[in-house]
């Protein structure tokens, strides 16, 4: 035991100085430094810099050593004196600003992993005893919700309600007439009324992985012998359950800090950020865009660390509650040659044309499974339509997303009747959508739209309205649904601050968001499949270095990089430029999964009897490869791209959100939800908090309903 | 006397006491597209003292019955009709009108009925001790202190004759043995002194010789104990050897019942008969009738293996001290002659599937030299180079033992067969075709065949084409290594003639590994025991399993229980202390 933590510390070594590279280097990412940064905002201010000053400031900041020399210095720093350098914009060492800030990073990571575990407990065991029940599809469908809705959409969710039904202030953890105040039993109330956002927001993705994981997890042991004979002895059921499987299950429990640690901690960088929280995370994010390098390399340097801390606590706890594995002694299977004579049977209903399924290869069976799942279809065809709207964008668009109407800013969405009423009082059947009467406000100036039933704007299909160019090729004007008169407005759903239609901009939208996601993925596949079947078929040194490089990756909570790298690009370059590196940068860290999935695979497959029988065969390494091993994996793959589909687009909605990712006049429905980020906004506007995030959501409830499909007809020859 | 279907023909031995008697029960299973009647109007009676044997294949539905007498079936499953009469101290319970929850199910199950499993290592929780599961079931269902429990569960450990009971109750199972395993699940089972006793395949993942210690224990407790017992197994040997009334299952419904002798001497059903004749046809030596002509001694064989050996874990980790080495293969050292079938024999841990390996170099050996003198030239396989040992493979194949996890489920029966043809460019395409259909005949299988996938064959199918493609290169040695012990005990002989018959047509050998004595008596001219590693007794398959030599080989030939209850053998046999 003391070997194995000691081992694993020592393999720590190698990922710390790896993590600790990497943090560097993002940090050096942008072009130019501080310096350069100040000079910018100086003449910004009208101010002009002394050559000479700048020369000293370089000096003394290093700035102008070697890379590798700045390096040095910097981890000497940290390793010697605990000196992690000096923030420039606050003119303090970084070391002052940190603590402070990690502490409450902590704290509340930590809070959110006991509300993790305590709520997921439960209500998992729950889920698994009583399988099949109405609770078991409720807590399930929540669950799924639960995985489905980013954190920070979640998070403006909470504060609108919070606010909108609760009055309370949001933002921060104090109340403002709390913050400077000395502790009192109120200010504790106020501090939990404030903390239970962040906590529910940060942690509900946890919960809904933990219960699924212990649901699945505590099934297959509750159908193991040794539960049976806990019932034989007479023990009553419930504590026949948690007296013996529920220990065993509880397993993966304690080694999922392992994974929840760095998605928590992630999780309250996004999320501070929106409910301006004093964390890390607002202080990251500002370090990054103003490249105060080291205070921003701390900062990522450290939440590796703790998640890397986290990894390592988790292992041989894990480790020591696992069983030895048991020694088969003799072959237990006994089948029956019978095929003539079956079992005694009474057919419930009579089998639908049965497909003759013996010469059927691996995707018919595959297919025939995935079909029986009705969700999963319906998640596919959800997708399948998300494409093509996509795909036909313009044609389906009312109108061009950028036609900014100014006379209608944050208009109210429109209803689409279907009669007018004449005059001599019978119906025609005329659709149509009501028109505004604008009033404006004397006191505070703002324009309040009213629905004006006199005034009547027909609308039809296939109608003739802005021009545009079909996928940049064709030139046409016709739009599938919009106003009959040209020069008529119809905002379905309303329209922002610009008097953009947010219908049309949702639609455009799709398309780039969507296809963020593919892109993406292809390139982790490529890099998760090759690396993951390297590791996995040679094993020993290839298998050691790769399982390193996939440790340093993964342990490294993705937010913060993810923020590192997109702070990274510069301002100039075309927005299909920066398009184009986002995807990158999203799926550079996404493949560690993949990965990791298929070497396992490739462990398990290696020791198989058809594999032993083909290299006896006289198969070469790469026959065995790719003729018998890949094609098993191939099925499993396709569902772990699934349900890593939706983290992407997530991802590139969480950073155009933020500002850093894509930005104008792109239109993604990251770039859609910038809009919505105070709650002034949502409160009076709330139609641009809905449609974007009801998007977003739908995607990933889909992929991931589909993924899960395919992921249990991923095996066709299971049971 | 005897019953048949149907019958219920009163029995007139009404001096010993009925335990617990089953009337009609009929189980239903609810399947995603059909209802599966498990069980039929099973009928019959158990006595205090006395031994019943529900015999059955599987499928037959003898365990889900066994369970059914406890209610602990699975959720989808029901009682669909019939009684369960638990009697004794005059009144009677039935225990399928219980309702689920009820305290005296409860005090049913462990209390006055015990239950004990075929794999006690999944059975026992991995992670208790043993004495902790013992001495919760002292304290489900007896009063007694917990000090009180603790001394009972020690003194019911050296019942069932666990050495050292003091330090092994708080030992957990990883560390027992799979006999000991099955000692304390025993020891657990009869903890409250129950009634009756229903052990489901106790001893089938056990060696022969732990699995007469383990019937020999469980048939003394239950005369001292004044027990009932209902025993569940396939194996008709045992069944001789244990039971004093048998019931034949078949498909859920009780085919034959009746006392033992009567049973093994008298069959009436076609299915009794059929599953007797293939229990005992293995009893004789098949493979000498179908010799021909005898192999001749003198020429050179064309397999030898001189000092063959295989250590593991010899070397020291680099922190924590040395670990001990196993010797899984020690000093092995035969000869096989061209024409011969030499069988391997042993129990598990006895080193003859690594022996297999280290033969083709699977598992590369330690020490010693293995000989092939079946190519153009002598080759030394301890030193052949990548291509060489291809060669090798060629000429020595092997049949595996897991008809479902030796054949690639992704691909067809023509691939599967065609794939060492196509590697070794032997044959392509068309001919290849044609190749693959002479070998599927060869094993009795249809050609057309090869167009299908191997989940849509049963078993038996599976393993003849696993053998179609060991033949497939026209090889001289066959290594079948456990290749029909995943089978059923109707098709094993069927397996066995297939092979033998392959035999006459080409000129081959084979190395048949096994733990089943009867299997390798049939087939094989030689028979290698071997014990930890060692080649104990090596000599003609007729002496050594009618007059051995050796002491451990006497153990264990002595050990396999006889179908014939008249000639009872194991509970007579020598014991082998090592």
């Amino acid at each position: 035991m003391l070997g194995y933590v000691i081992k694993r510390l020592v393999y720590m070594i190698p990922t710390l100085i790896g993590m600790s590279i990497i943090a560097f280097l993002i940090i050096q990412l942008p072009p130019g430094d501080y310096v350069t940064s100040l000079i910018a905002s100086m003449s910004d201010n009208g101010q002009n810099a002394d050559p000479a000053q700048i020369e000293a400031m370089r000096r003394a900041y290093g700035f102008d050593d070697p890379i590798w020399l700045q390096y040095w210095k910097w981890i000497s720093g940290i390793l010697s004196r605990g000196d992690f350098g000096y923030s420039f914009e606050w003119n303090r060492p970084v070391a002052d600003l940190i603590w402070e800030r990690m502490g409450s990073t902590l704290a509340i990571s930590l809070a959110s992993l006991l509300f993790v575990w305590a709520v997921s407990l439960p209500i998992g065991i729950y889920s698994a005893m009583r399988r099949h029940s109405v609770g078991d599809y409720a807590f399930t469908f929540l669950g799924f919700i639960g995985l489905a809705v980013p954190n920070f959409i979640l998070a403006l969710t909470l504060m609108y309600v919070s606010y909108k039904f609760m009055g309370q202030s949001v933002g921060g953890l104090f109340s403002p007439e709390y913050v400077e105040a000395p502790w009192s039993w109120d200010k504790v109330v106020d501090l939990m009324a404030h903390l239970w956002i962040p906590i529910v927001v940060i942690g509900t993705s946890g919960t809904a992985a933990l219960i699924r994981i212990l649901r699945a997890n505590l099934t297959d042991e509750l159908n193991k012998p040794y539960v049976v004979t806990a019932r034989a002895k007479g023990l009553p059921e419930y504590k026949a359950v948690l007296k013996y499987p529920v220990r065993i299950a509880l397993n993966p429990f304690v080694s999922a800090i392992g994974w929840v640690l760095p998605e928590l901690i992630s999780g309250v960088t996004i999320t501070a950020i929106v409910l301006n929280l004093p964390t890390a995370g607002p202080l990251l994010l500002r370090s990054l865009i103003s490249q105060d390098m080291y205070l921003a390399g701390s900062f990522i340097l450290l939440m590796g660390v703790l998640t890397l801390a986290g990894m390592l606590i988790s292992g041989p706890a894990a480790g020591a509650a696992r069983p030895a594995h048991p020694v088969h002694l003799m072959a237990t299977h006994t089948f029956s040659d019978e095929v003539e004579t079956g079992p005694a049977v009474t057919a419930l209903k009579a089998r639908p044309g049965r497909t003759e399924t013996a010469a059927a290869g691996q995707w018919t069976l595959v297919w025939l499974k995935f079909v029986r799942n009705k969700v999963a279809v319906g998640a596919g065809l959800v997708i399948l339509a998300l494409y093509l709207i996509g795909l036909f964008a313009e044609f389906l668009a009312p109108a061009l997303p950028e036609a900014s109407r100014p006379q209608f800013t944050y208009a109210p969405p429109q209803e689409i009747r279907l009669f007018t009423s004449q005059p001599d009082g019978s119906q025609r059947f005329e659709p149509h959508v009501t028109g505004y009467t604008m009033t404006v406000d004397q006191a505070s100036l703002r324009r309040n739209y009213a629905i004006d039933e006199s005034k009547v704007v027909p609308i039809g299909f296939f109608v003739a309205g802005a021009s545009y160019r079909l996928w940049g090729l064709f030139e046409l004007d016709v739009h599938l649904i919009g106003p009959l008169k040209k020069t008529d407005t119809m905002y379905l759903l309303g329209t922002d601050k610009l008097g953009r239609d947010l219908l049309s901009r949702l639609i455009h939208g799709t398309r780039v968001s969507m296809s963020i996601g593919l892109i993406g993925v292809a390139i982790s596949l490529c890099l998760g499949v090759v690396l993951g079947s390297l590791s996995g078929f040679y094993g020993g040194a290839v298998d050691m270095v790769i399982q390193r490089l996939i440790e340093v990756i993964s342990s490294m909570p993705t937010i913060p990089l993810w923020l590192g790298l997109a702070a990274a690009i510069p301002l100039t370059w075309s927005p299909l430029t920066v398009y184009f590196v986002i995807t990158l940068i999203v799926s550079l860290f996404g493949w560690t999964g993949l990965a990791r999935e298929v070497r396992g695979r490739f462990f398990a497959l290696r020791s198989e009897d058809f594999v032993t029988a083909a290299r006896l065969d006289g198969s070469s390494e790469r026959r065995l490869i790719f003729r018998h091993i890949l094609p098993s994996l191939t099925s499993h793959i396709l569902a772990v791209v699934t349900l890593a589909l939706p983290t992407m687009i997530v991802a590139e909605t969480a950073l155009s959100f933020l500002g850093i990712g894509l930005k104008a006049p792109i239109v993604s429905w990251g770039v859609l939800l910038q809009d919505a980020q105070n709650v002034r906004t949502i409160a009076t506007a709330s139609w641009l908090l809905i449609w974007p995030a009801g998007a977003v959501v739908l995607t990933v409830l889909a992929y991931n309903f589909l993924g899960d499909g395919l992921r249990d007809a991923a095996d066709p020859y299971e049971s | 006397m005897r019953m048949d279907i149907g019958t219920a023909a009163p029995r007139n031995q009404s001096d010993t006491e009925v335990v617990l008697k089953v009337e009609g029960l009929s189980l239903d299973f609810r399947l995603r597209n059909q209802v599966l009647h498990a069980a039929r109007e099973v009928s019959f009676a158990l006595r205090r003292g006395k031994t019943l044997c529900l015999v059955g294949e599987s499928g037959s539905g003898k365990s889900v019955t066994a369970r059914a007498l406890l209610r602990i079936i699975d959720r989808n499953g029901a009682i669909a009709g019939g009684r369960i009469l638990l009697g004794g101290g005059g009144s009677e319970i039935d225990i399928a009108q219980l309702p689920e929850r009820s305290p005296d199910l409860l005090k049913i199950r462990g209390g006055r009925i015990g239950l004990v499993f075929q794999e006690p290592m999944s059975s026992l929780s991995p992670v208790h001790t043993i004495g902790s599961q013992i001495i919760e079931a002292l304290l489900l269902h007896r009063r007694m202190t917990k000090k009180q429990a603790r001394a009972e569960a020690i003194e019911l450990l050296r019942q069932v004759e666990i050495p050292d009971p003091d330090r092994m109750i708080d030992r957990y199972t990883f560390e027992f043995s799979g006999g000991m395993r099955q000692r304390a699940m025993i020891a657990m089972a009869l903890a409250c002194d129950p009634d009756l006793l229903i052990a489901d395949e106790p001893t089938t993942a056990l060696d022969v010789t732990t699995q007469a210690e383990i019937l020999d224990l469980i048939k003394r407790l239950q005369v001292s104990r004044g027990m009932a017992m209902l025993l569940i197994t396939h194996d008709m040997g045992i069944v001789a050897e244990v039971a004093d009334e048998v019931a034949v299952m078949r498909f859920g419904q009780i085919v034959e019942s009746g006392d033992v002798d009567d049973i093994f001497h008298d069959a009436r059903h076609p299915y009794t008969r059929a599953l007797l004749s293939s229990t005992v046809r293995l009893e004789v030596n098949r493979r000498a009738l179908t010799r021909g002509a005898a192999v001749a001694g003198d020429e050179r064989p064309v397999l030898s293996v001189r000092n063959l050996s295989k250590v593991y874990g010899a070397s020291a980790a680099w922190l924590g001290g040395a670990k001990h080495a196993i010797r899984a293969v020690e000093d092995v050292s035969f000869d096989l002659h061209p024409g011969e079938n030499l069988g391997i024999v042993g129990e598990s841990g006895s080193g003859k599937t690594t022996l297999g390996r280290l033969i083709l170099r699977t598992v590369e050996p330690s020490g010693g030299r293995v000989e092939y003198f079946g190519g153009a030239a002598p080759m030394d396989v301890t030193r052949l180079s990548r291509s060489g040992l291809k060669a090798f493979h060629r000429d020595v194949r092997l049949v595996f033992q897991d008809p479902f996890s030796s054949l690639n489920p992704r691909m067809t029966v023509r691939q599967i067969i065609g794939e060492p043809l196509h590697v070794s460019g032997l044959a392509r395409g068309a001919a290849l075709e044609k190749r693959v259909g002479e070998l599927l005949e060869l094993v009795g299988l249809d050609p057309f065949a090869m167009e299908r996938y191997p989940h849509a064959f049963s078993g038996g199918q599976r393993q003849r084409i696993g053998i179609a493609r060991a033949l497939a290169l026209d090889p001289r040695i066959i290594i079948a290594d456990e290749a029909t012990a995943a089978l059923d005990v109707s098709i094993r002989a069927q397996i066995l003639d297939l092979l033998l018959d392959i035999q006459k047509r080409l000129n081959l050998s084979f190395l048949f590994i096994s733990h089943d004595i009867s299997v390798v008596r049939y087939f094989c001219d030689r028979i290698a025991v071997m014990h930890r590693g060692r080649l104990v007794e090596l000599g003609d398959a007729e002496q050594i399993c009618t007059a051995p030599q050796q002491p451990y080989t006497k153990s264990l030939i002595s050990a396999v229980p006889n179908p014939d209850p008249r000639h009872k053998r194991m509970l007579h046999r020598t014991r082998f202390g090592a």
